[in-house]
């Protein structure tokens, strides 16, 4: 897929225009770029592990300008000495953390099946409904992505308090689903309409049902692409804060709230913070080692974000 | 008489497929997405203070809103940050793109580290502009322990500052992505031509000026209008590294419609703060997003 957006065809590849007179000084800025881009994930990582004077001091490379030391990970209850002792903010933390996994992975989940739906009906079968066609229809999903958080923020307070869904994971992950539904659908459009439909009308003349194609055929096919979809959801949920901000306050809160109510404090204890920004982030920056190409293929291809 | 019934029924739902694989997403945007919008422009007309409530007043709250200074400032401080995130993540993009497609080694490597800023949560790599911004111990501080005494970057603390600290950071945040826009862009030009323009004896930065730039158009195109439109939603940025001031400084239209509607208790006006941004981005994209779905058909 990634492959595909960034190929440069044969042809071109063979081609070897005259460069830029300076190879180093492009290599140089684009190193340097690269570190730009790495720096903040380094400070966090190393910071977790430093002391207060390592911190004013600015020392950056561990064992050779400062010692590491637990610190960062002691204050949330992870370090090695304290893992098996009881600990209130350890167990904040693995609170929020599962919060976090929970929502960003059911709605992911539930978006790929909804939106994988969706989009197999717009890529194989025109609709219409009222006015509106199969780019119109598309149209109406997508234009759902520009929209500011702002706007629906209200209704949804208002909603919410009167279901008595406010603080629940189930109202998070219902509005995150609702969210990334359109990215979904979008790549999901693609990577079916990229499916030839002969594939399954031989099956259906095999005697498979429609449902049976579907799942026999074409979702092998398109997993991939479903993966893609479902990756780019993870980050996306994992990462939103103005509605967990909003709509969470005690049980439900993710991730992202509670860093950002850590900030908020007075004298903030950086080696603490630190840790906790890094242990918010490791499972992203996991992922992230395969995460090019799907989040380029999300993002790149249907050119919003 | 069984199985008739049995296969008649299956192929009645073999033609209500379309519309059940199609309905629920549907009607689940229709209702939560546009109905809320709605929803809140019916809001934006009442006056609803901290519970929404349905005095009609009319455009009341707007002319209230247009007359709010916080309101203006906050629309200036957007004019400065979204001209200067534009324009700077564009350039930066564009020159790395353009950098990568020099048929580079580690290419490969370097593209994915380039998008791990904006894959991670700024509320989280926040904590380190944080450091990095702030006078006492992070870059300032690092300088004058380096020996460079007189240096001085209090940017975050400074009112008339503080603003560029919030383009920094978002420029840092999504250059990489842009890149990525451009270097597809890069890759789908016909090198055919540009073998052409060598023979001639074009120079390098001819070859770019007048061949491959122009021909970008597109990628510049979406590179401006999703530029446009993140700038315009920017709310976490700001949270995460000055919610909002010094003083009102770096107050931005999300931030305003936030504090607004959920901590002043002036929901009428908050929702039409919301109205006016919605109106603003659906100007920038709409047009945009159906020229692109009209190309695609």
């Amino acid at each position: 897929m990634n492959a595909q957006i960034f190929r440069d065809s044969d042809a071109d590849r063979a081609f070897r225009p005259r460069r830029f007179a300076g190879k180093f000084t492009i290599y140089a800025i684009l190193i340097l770029w690269a570190f730009i881009c790495l720096f903040p994930i380094y400070w966090t990582a190393t910071t977790s592990f430093k002391m207060a004077p390592d911190v004013m001091r600015g020392n950056m490379v561990p064992w050779w300008d400062f010692t590491p030391k637990w610190l960062g990970w002691r204050s949330l209850g992870l370090s090695p000495d304290t893992i098996g002792n009881e600990s209130t903010v350890r167990e904040e933390f693995l609170k929020r953390f599962w919060n976090s996994t929970i929502v960003s992975v059911s709605a992911s989940a539930l978006a790929l099946i909804l939106g994988s739906m969706a989009a197999y009906g717009l890529s194989r079968f025109s609709y219409r409904f009222g006015f509106m066609r199969n780019s119109d229809i598309s149209f109406f999903f997508l234009s759902q992505l520009i929209l500011p958080p702002v706007v629906l923020a209200l209704p949804l307070l208002v909603l919410y308090k009167s279901l008595d869904m406010l603080d629940t994971r189930i109202g998070l992950i219902l509005l995150y689903t609702l969210t990334v539904l359109p990215i979904v659908i979008w790549i999901m459009r693609d990577q079916f309409g990229s499916i030839p439909a002969e594939l399954e009308e031989a099956a259906l003349v095999d005697g498979l049902s429609i449902w049976g194609a579907f799942l026999t055929i074409v979702v092998p096919i398109a997993a991939p692409g479903m993966v893609a979809a479902f990756i780019l959801s993870l980050v996306l949920t994992w990462n939103e804060y103005f509605f967990a901000a909003l709509l969470t306050s005690s049980h439900a809160k993710t991730l992202p709230v509670m860093v950002a109510s850590q900030t908020g404090s007075q004298g903030i204890s950086w080696w603490s913070m630190a840790a906790l920004s890094f242990a918010a982030i490791l499972p992203l920056i996991v992922i992230g080692i395969a995460l090019e190409r799907y989040i380029i293929k999300g993002m790149a291809a249907g050119a919003v974000k | 008489m069984a199985a008739r019934a049995e296969a008649d029924l299956r192929t009645r739902l073999q033609n209500w497929i379309p519309k059940l694989v199609l309905s629920p997403s549907l009607a689940m945007i229709f209702v939560f997405v546009y109905g809320f919008i709605l929803f809140t422009l019916y809001l934006s007309f009442t006056d609803s203070r901290m519970l929404p409530s349905f005095g009609w007043v009319g455009l009341e709250n707007y002319s209230k809103l247009w007359r709010l200074s916080h309101w203006e400032i906050s629309l200036t401080n957007m004019g400065i940050f979204a001209g200067l995130y534009i324009v700077v993540c564009t350039v930066i993009g564009l020159m790395l793109a353009i950098f990568l497609d020099q048929k580079i080694r580690g290419e490969g490597v370097l593209r994915p580290l380039y998008l791990y800023p904006m894959a991670l949560s700024f509320i989280v790599t926040g904590t380190a502009w944080k450091w990095f911004l702030d006078p006492g111990i992070g870059l300032e501080n690092t300088m004058h322990l380096w020996g460079w005494e007189s240096f001085s970057f209090n940017w975050i603390k400074d009112r008339n500052y503080a603003i560029y600290c919030l383009v920094l950071a978002a420029v840092w945040q999504t250059s990489g992505f842009v890149m990525a826009m451009f270097l597809a862009g890069l890759r789908g030009i016909d090198n055919e031509i540009l073998k052409a323009a060598q023979m001639d004896g074009a120079s390098n930065w001819n070859l770019y000026r007048r061949i491959i730039i122009p021909q970008l158009r597109p990628a510049f195109l979406s590179a401006f209008v999703i530029l446009a439109h993140l700038a315009i939603k920017t709310f976490d940025l700001v949270i995460a590294l000055t919610g909002g001031g010094p003083g009102r400084a770096t107050e931005l239209p999300a931030t305003f419609m936030y504090s607004y509607t959920f901590t002043r208790n002036q929901m009428g006006i908050g929702a039409a703060s919301a109205v006016i941004m919605l109106m603003t981005i659906a100007a920038i994209m709409i047009p945009y997003l159906y020229a692109e779905l009209r190309e695609r058909k």
